[in-house]
């Protein structure tokens, strides 16, 4: 069945259900994303964030549910149709809670890796290094040192990820996902590990990628404080289940999430 | 001129054609001089070469692609067995010999890379092995193709173009040139961004998976290639030996050229050179000629086995690791030998 679809939506979640033997982590939740918002999606810890998070994306499939994106062309696409590694190329980019950088070749090749759906040499021009690839690469390094470039971080280049600051290689990971030319981006607890000062940071990076490289961002986080400052629209759940949506304000002060979510969060 | 040097010098293959140069050198001073070269040392390098082919492809499919294999020898052998039957039957040059490899190559290396998809680390080392297995008793059953124990014997050499025949002594050049084709072609994989999708399948495959990297796609590539890699190594093990028999690739050999790879350190032909000259050529070259070690072959094994141990305890990183700070080490003496004369 076909939702009617409104087209200020980019993806739209429909009855989604995800059961793992019995345990419901993700319970019947439905709500839609608009094009050109930062979306925050908060809950307690085994909320069933990141499984929300999979099943967008295809690491799962939902028990029940379906997913409708609109892609670049402006039409709607049902996500049932598309494998984990087909995603990308809808313009549906996420990153990882736990940094997935490619430690032991240079930042700048970190990124060629995010522009892999981007080369259309076969293999025959990629081992015999003709003309066309060669073409390709310095498309994909020129675009990837430009993005560096925007994000102030050209001077790591041609550094190897590893000893980089946290906040820095967590800055490179956005860069990475860029290259991907995403229209969706979605960041699974961006600021977790992060310092008061670097979480100012990303914040004010993700604004800047909304609004110069036109992406919609979804983000799942812990971090009362990016969500509240960043933020256009927040949905909070709890065990699978919504419990509010709206600005950060409404949910913030909505007595479900006190309970569930700030309640915990005052204890400690 | 000195720039243009230096220019030269900076060259991704330069290295490679200095090492090919030297390895010309040596076959030269064998084939026109008495006894500078002996015939073992040709024979011991020709035999390293082969050996670095086929832990090169091992190379891919470790360094990059993260997989891991203890099934090379018998695609070394495999490739032996098809080279020689062709040979005898058919008077065809050496690149439809390599054609014909090459796609029973894809074949099996298909299979495998299926075979192994849910399949990781360990048990991946064991399925390989297992596929060896099978493979190595089939060579042992007497039949036509592989001639049973005994193997084949009176395998003619190789024809290069139609009129080309290769001998005893210049086979050892097509073995070189073969060996740098594959080295160039291994540096375009290593920087292509197939290279680079088996280098993030290899990291995490949830992240290659996010990136639009078909992990399927390059896990079976990753095998194929290695196939392809030790089966060439076969065809020119039997084209240098013109013979070919099971004990050749026993699972000894898989073990060594695993070895010659993590001694290396590294998925780069330089890495894997330097590790299959160490296990390889010093056995074969410097360990033969103590009574000791001819009358005691296995200790070889203690030998190489004590030198990963060393280099593996001390050095992490393996040779290349090794080389790499021997020569900033160098460079910082020699900087500060500058610096300090200059003071003066």
């Amino acid at each position: 069945m076909e939702p009617a679809w409104n087209d200020k939506h980019i993806i739209s979640l429909r009855n989604i259900k995800m059961y793992f033997q019995g345990i419901k982590a993700v319970d019947d939740l439905s709500f839609d994303i608009n094009e050109g918002e930062i979306f925050g999606l908060i809950g307690p810890n085994g909320a069933g964030k990141s499984t929300l998070f999979n099943c967008i994306t295809r690491f799962y499939k939902p028990t029940e549910g379906k997913v409708y994106y609109k892609d670049g062309q402006g039409k709607v696409l049902d996500l049932d149709d598309y494998k984990a590694h087909d995603i990308a190329k809808t313009g549906i980019m996420r990153t990882f809670q736990n940094l997935e950088l490619v430690l032991y070749v240079s930042v700048l090749e970190n990124l060629l890796i995010g522009g892999h759906i981007y080369y259309n040499s076969g293999l025959f021009h990629q081992f015999l290094r003709t003309k066309k690839i060669k073409n390709e690469e310095a498309q994909n390094k020129a675009r990837a040192e430009e993005i560096l470039e925007k994000l102030n971080l050209i001077q790591y280049k041609g550094m190897f990820p590893a000893g980089l600051p946290y906040g820095v290689l967590k800055k490179i990971e956005l860069a990475r996902v860029l290259m991907t030319k995403p229209r969706l981006i979605i960041l699974d607890e961006p600021a977790a590990g992060l310092n008061d000062a670097e979480t100012e940071e990303l914040a004010e990076t993700i604004r800047q990628i909304r609004k110069e490289y036109n992406c919609t961002i979804f983000l799942v986080e812990h971090d009362m404080n990016l969500v509240m400052g960043v933020c256009d629209t927040v949905c909070a759940i709890s065990f699978g289940k919504m419990l509010a949506i709206g600005t950060p304000e409404e949910v913030q002060n909505s007595p479900l999430v006190q309970e569930a979510y700030l309640g915990e969060k005052g204890d400690d | 001129m000195t720039n243009n040097l230096k220019q030269i010098s900076k060259h991704p293959l330069f290295g490679y054609v200095i090492l090919a140069l030297g390895l010309i050198g040596l076959q030269l001073l064998f084939m026109f001089t008495d006894g500078i070269v002996t015939l073992t040392v040709s024979r011991a390098i020709a035999m390293s070469m082969i050996y670095t082919i086929a832990a090169m492809g091992l190379g891919i499919l470790m360094g990059l692609a993260g997989l891991a294999s203890l099934g090379t020898a018998a695609f070394v052998g495999l490739g032996a067995y098809i080279a020689a039957n062709i040979l005898i039957s058919f008077h065809v040059p050496f690149f439809v010999v390599i054609l014909a490899v090459t796609i029973v190559a894809i074949v099996i290396g298909s299979i495998i890379g299926f075979i192994s998809l849910r399949v990781r680390g360990l048990h991946l080392l064991v399925i390989t092995l297992a596929f060896a297995t099978i493979l190595n008793e089939l060579f042992i059953t007497p039949n036509n193709f592989t001639g049973g124990p005994s193997g084949i014997t009176n395998v003619p050499f190789p024809e290069l173009g139609m009129f080309l025949q290769l001998d005893r002594e210049t086979v050892y050049f097509l073995i070189l040139g073969v060996m740098f084709l594959l080295i160039m072609l291994t540096l375009n994989i290593i920087n292509s961004p197939t290279g680079r999708a088996m280098l993030a399948m290899s990291s995490s495959e949830s992240l290659a998976k996010a990136m639009g990297i078909n992990v399927l796609k390059y896990r079976v590539l990753a095998f194929v290639i290695s196939t392809i890699y030790a089966m060439i190594a076969g065809v020119l093990f039997v084209s240098s030996l013109t013979a070919a028999s099971p004990a050749s690739w026993n699972f000894m050999l898989s073990l060594n050229l695993l070895a010659a790879v993590i001694l290396g350190g590294s998925a780069k032909p330089s890495g894997v050179i330097m590790g299959c000259f160490a296990i390889f050529t010093l056995d074969l070259v410097v360990l033969r000629n103590f009574a000791f070690f001819v009358q005691n072959p296995s200790a070889s094994m203690v030998f190489s086995g004590a030198l990963i141990i060393i280099i593996y305890a001390k050095f992490p990183g393996g040779l290349t690791k090794l080389v790499q700070e021997a020569r900033h080490l160098i460079i910082k003496i020699v900087k500060g030998a500058k610096h300090g004369t200059s003071l003066e």
